[in-house]
């Protein structure tokens, strides 16, 4: 039996999942506002916490039904970037090579480990591995096996002449590395602490998943704070999902936060936890 | 005066039409990441990293670009547009014409690019430095992912 905690930092809210908590993907596929996917959603799947998910696309003629209407659109207008796999299955997205992927490792083993409560999430470049229970790509890293993500490579002391300062690491240089720079999460920092994020981050130590969300516009961590949160809290995986006003938080039957009204009427994948 | 007339009438709808319709895109790469940005001759909008559908756009850029498509624009309506057309008729429409087709254009890609738009004054993408690599592509059409 998952046990869900609610807290927060000013506006950043962390919602704790521990005792086996199941991560499952949730695609709309009828033509309806986004929240009311989720909330119709959350019943149908009895999941207790659901966010946004991945970042999604439009045709020039969709953006203009969006930019000028107020209904939603038919979810086969929008176009999610990043594979979204549940079950082994390929149910929604495009495969996105150059981004991450956050899944809840599986395949034959780890299904009967799920079934035990010992669940594994993980973060990996590319698409997710088709063989999880649930996985979605397309997202930015913030942390993956406990290197953390950042603007620039570091290295410890040591390190030989000519470690890159930004993109792939040499193995020569890998094992200084202490942080990894990348453009994504370079991108969400460079905006502060004022716009919508959503971050999904697992502890293994801890056996405890973190889900944080924080509403576009309000004051709050940067990418750098919701890091640093993450490490406190022992995360050694974790991803940003679709930011800005994307931002979606629905907890307990309720939102916490909701997205701006044109990302209502067409984002089609959220990321549902019971 | 003619100058200024062909101006008004058909170099600056003209350079609206062009800016939407033809434009370079620019990819930026730094190892196993990159970035797509669009314009010319300097880059002054590419989707965002942080958001479906966002853009970040650079003003400096922007306005850079927009007077350098009116000034191609006008050196070649100026030396083409044959001068006894200019107060006619047919001159009327052709510029009624274009000014609807530019204003349209630029109506739809501020439209299109107003999601969240995030706005830097000059660069689109210091986390790439001087280093990375760039291509230049000639696009067709509004730059947008899709």
């Amino acid at each position: 039996m998952t046990q869900f905690s609610h807290s927060s930092i000013g506006n950043t809210h962390i919602i704790a999942c521990t005792g086996g908590v199941q991560m499952i993907m949730l695609v709309r596929r009828t033509k309806e506002y986004f929240t009311d996917f989720i909330k119709r959603a959350a019943v149908e799947h009895d999941v207790k916490v659901v966010v946004n998910g991945s970042f999604t696309d439009l045709s020039y003629g969709a953006i203009a039904a969006v930019r000028l209407g107020n209904k939603p659109l038919e979810a086969n207008e929008s176009t999610p970037i990043g594979q979204v796999i549940q079950d082994g299955k390929l149910i929604a997205g495009t495969s996105s090579p150059g981004k991450y992927s956050f899944s809840q490792i599986s395949g034959p083993y780890a299904y009967t480990k799920t079934m035990c409560g010992i669940d594994q999430f993980s973060v990996q470049m590319g698409n997710g591995p088709m063989a999880t229970t649930s996985a979605i790509g397309g997202v930015a890293p913030i942390i993956i096996d406990g290197l953390p993500y950042g603007e620039n490579n570091l290295y410890s002391a040591g390190a030989p002449n000519g470690a890159p300062p930004k993109g792939e690491v040499d193995s020569k240089f890998k094992y200084f590395l202490t942080q990894k720079s990348n453009a994504m999460y370079s991108a969400i920092l460079s905006r502060g602490g004022a716009v919508g994020k959503t971050a999904i981050g697992y502890s293994s130590s801890e056996r405890t998943l973190f889900v944080v969300s924080q509403a576009d516009g309000a004051p709050g961590l940067d990418a750098n704070g919701i890091r640093a949160n993450f490490i406190a809290k022992r995360v050694n995986n974790a991803v940003f999902m679709d930011c800005s006003d994307s931002a979606t938080l629905y907890y307990d039957g309720k939102f916490l936060i909701k997205p701006g009204d044109d990302k209502n009427e067409f984002l089609t994948v959220a990321v549902g936890f019971k | 005066m003619s100058g200024l007339i062909i101006l008004t009438k058909y170099s600056i709808p003209a350079s609206l039409i062009s800016f939407v319709l033809f434009t370079i895109k620019t990819v930026t790469s730094y190892n196993d990441e990159s970035m797509i940005s669009y314009g010319f001759p300097l880059s002054c909008y590419a989707p965002s990293n942080v958001s479906s559908m966002a853009y970040d756009i650079a003003i400096a850029p922007l306005i850079i670009d927009m007077i350098s498509y009116t000034l191609i624009c006008h050196f070649i309506a100026f030396f083409s547009t044959p001068k006894k057309i200019v107060s006619n008729r047919c001159g009327n429409i052709v510029s009624v014409f274009l000014w609807l087709g530019g204003l349209s254009l630029i109506a739809f890609t501020a439209t299109a690019i107003s999601f969240s738009p995030h706005f830097v004054l000059w660069e689109l993408d210091s986390y790439f430095g001087d280093e990375a690599k760039r291509s230049y592509i000639f696009h067709l059409g509004p730059g947008m992912s899709l």
